[in-house]
């Protein structure tokens, strides 16, 4: 199976990447590209990073549970939810360190460098003033760079020439994978690491199939401000988010040369987080949806002869959106949450389901509810739902579903639309159906498998219309 | 064994009900030909009863369950248990009225009785009826908790 490599640059990366897993377990279509996803942010101390990492994880073991029918047998992929296979680097090659190993350094910019061994008078001491500011040399790399690229720059590019996950990426992409790079262009990491990571990999004449493997990035522009530095202590001043924009969009126009190159970002920052450099605990975001989307979008497309720039649009500028206002090109993305959300509140009924047809023709009994592997699942799905919460209450929101919970009616769960469904017994009953449908291809034994499928043609039979 | 031995148990003894009508010979023959019309016509009551009992259990797991609304609980195939019954008692006791034909009292009172006998029945067909589909692989909605075994 062909693989797509999705660097996520700094913490506007990490949650891109975490709306990649979202939408992927929720039913995205990669084009039947496996995705591995290489997360590179110096701030490993970042919650946001633990999180992703876990998630990531959880993820990967759902998908083991779907695949896998005992005695090494193992099933393909289930299709909707959780139909994509994502490995991790490092389960690739057992031999290479973690992406971040090199960057855990509690050294500062400064010790980095080395600019104590400098001499007062060396003509290179003069250089590093000139280009950086006391307050650079000073931050420490276990935190990111700050939204200094100056910084970012030097310390990322020694960061990937030894690093063994790069060695390991360059053995494990073969001929058909693709590269997909996400990163912001207005802080220090991203905006640094994308371009760095894009020439290192174009310019690999040793590995062909690096060189020539087909690459699309997303740069996510601001589309959030910090609470003002003066008052907050922090290092970073999003009034120079714009400023630092603009500087790097006139570098990328002369040297980035990604095959296809999205750009997502806001007409203005609408959110506002805290300005904590350490925590980051910023809510999910709508831009960061977008980005997310562009993977999807790249995986279908094909090799041009210049590289392409891209963007997404919305129909009306509304807040929160809509189904209507984000416009039809959001309809797969809308579909997969809400099947997603509908499959949450089926997970918090089915336990209580004394009765149910599958607990005797598909073993979903009480045992089952109580594995762990129900569980994981279900954690997982809660995450999901949070995840969508965040985005629905963020600034922009992204918010085309009703609150729904058990016992509800579902018919207007989403906003500006009908479904069929009444309430959740509809989607139980299609449940059964699905189960008693193609009986013979089914009999893997494997009830985790069953859930996952019979659960997704249920609920798929009322919301394929949109 | 005859047809009106289903429903004997349910109902007076046939030499001690006559034996009531052996001074008035009109009477007796009466009687007589009351009984000799629910001994024959029983025959229909069983094929209704049969036929209710089956219709409406086959209706429940192929039909009712493919509506939404949780109908494979036990709670619905238990009501359709309960409406098998008095659909019987109810069709048995206007085909009793259609089909035999006296003027004694006892008339309705025989025919009450073979109604209910008959909804028991139609109970019990429903019952084992149910409990051959729970045990045989032919897909139904409904929840199969007569199933013998996991």
């Amino acid at each position: 199976m062909a693989k797509v490599f999705v660097f996520c640059i700094g913490g506007t990366g990490l949650r891109v990447m975490k709306s990649v897993i979202m939408l992927t377990a929720s039913g995205m279509k990669t084009n039947g590209y496996d995705i591995v996803p290489i997360l590179l942010d110096p701030h490993v101390d970042l919650e946001e990073n633990t999180i992703l990492t876990t998630t990531i994880g959880d993820y990967i073991k759902i998908y083991k549970n779907a695949t896998s029918a005992g005695r090494a047998q193992q099933l393909d992929a289930p299709a909707g939810f959780f139909s994509t296979k994502i490995t991790r680097l490092e389960d690739l090659d057992a031999l290479q360190n973690s992406t971040s190993t090199n960057m855990t350094e509690k050294k500062s910019f400064g010790q980095y460098l080395d600019v104590g061994a400098l001499a007062n008078d060396d003509v290179n001491n003069y250089l590093i003033q000139t280009i950086y500011s006391r307050d650079n040399l000073k931050n420490s790399l276990s935190v990111g760079f700050k939204g200094n690229p100056n910084v970012g720059t030097v310390v990322l590019n020694e960061m990937i020439s030894g690093a063994d996950w790069y060695d390991a990426f360059q053995r494990h992409c073969e001929k058909g994978d693709r590269v997909f790079i996400i990163s912001s262009i207005f802080g220090g990491t991203g905006a640094a690491g994308y371009p760095l990571l894009e020439k290192k990999i174009k310019e690999d004449k040793i590995h062909p199939q690096v060189q020539n493997a087909l690459m699309g990035a997303v740069t996510v522009l601001p589309y959030y401000s910090l609470d003002d530095p003066t008052t907050s202590g922090s290092g970073i001043d999003s009034s120079n988010f714009y400023t630092k924009t603009k500087a790097a969009l006139s570098y990328y126009e002369k040297s980035v040369k990604s095959d296809y190159l999205y750009y997502a970002g806001e007409q203005s920052l609408k959110a506002n987080y805290q300005n904590n450099e350490k925590e980051q605990k910023n809510q999910a975001h709508f831009v960061e949806l977008v980005a997310a989307s562009a993977l999807y979008d790249f995986l279908g497309r094909e090799r041009q002869e210049s590289p392409q720039a891209m963007t997404r649009a919305i129909r009306e500028d509304a807040d929160p959106l809509h189904i209507t206002s984000l416009g039809d090109g959001y309809k797969e993305i809308v579909k997969n949450i809400t099947n997603m959300m509908l499959f949450d509140l089926l997970l918090d009924i089915l336990p209580g389901e004394r009765q149910f047809p599958l607990k005797k023709t598909r073993g979903l009994n009480k045992d089952f509810y109580q594995d762990q592997k129900f569980g994981a699942l279900k954690e997982f799905v809660k995450k999901f739902h949070k995840w969508y919460t965040e985005l629905a209450e963020n600034n922009r929101g992204f918010a085309p579903l009703n609150r729904v919970s058990k016992g509800e009616k579902l018919t207007t769960m989403i906003k500006g639309l009908t479904l069929k469904a009444k309430n959740e017994s509809y989607y139980l009953l299609k449940m059964i159906e699905a189960s008693n449908k193609k009986k013979v291809q089914h009999e893997h034994g494997n009830r985790f498998r069953y859930l996952l499928e019979f659960a997704y043609n249920g609920i798929k039979e009322y919301t394929d219309h949109i | 064994m005859e047809l009106m031995d289903l429903y004997k148990w349910g109902l007076p003894n046939q030499g001690e009900y006559l034996n009531k009508y052996r001074d008035n010979e009109s009477l007796y023959n009466m009687a007589r030909s009351l009984w000799n019309s629910l001994d024959s016509e029983s025959f229909y009551f069983m094929i209704t009863f049969i036929a209710i009992g089956l219709v409406l259990v086959c209706f429940y797991y192929y039909v009712y369950n493919k509506w939404p609304g949780r109908k494979y609980r036990i709670q619905h195939w238990a009501l359709w248990l309960g409406i098998t019954g008095v659909v019987t008692i109810i069709a048995i006791l206007c085909l009793g009225s259609a089909l035999v034909t006296s003027n004694l009292q006892e008339k309705f009172g025989f025919i009450l009785r073979i109604s209910l006998i008959s909804g028991i029945y139609a109970i019990l067909i429903y019952f084992v009826a149910s409990l051959i589909i729970c045990n045989i692989p032919v897909p139904t909605n409904a929840y199969r908790f007569l199933k013998i075994g996991k």
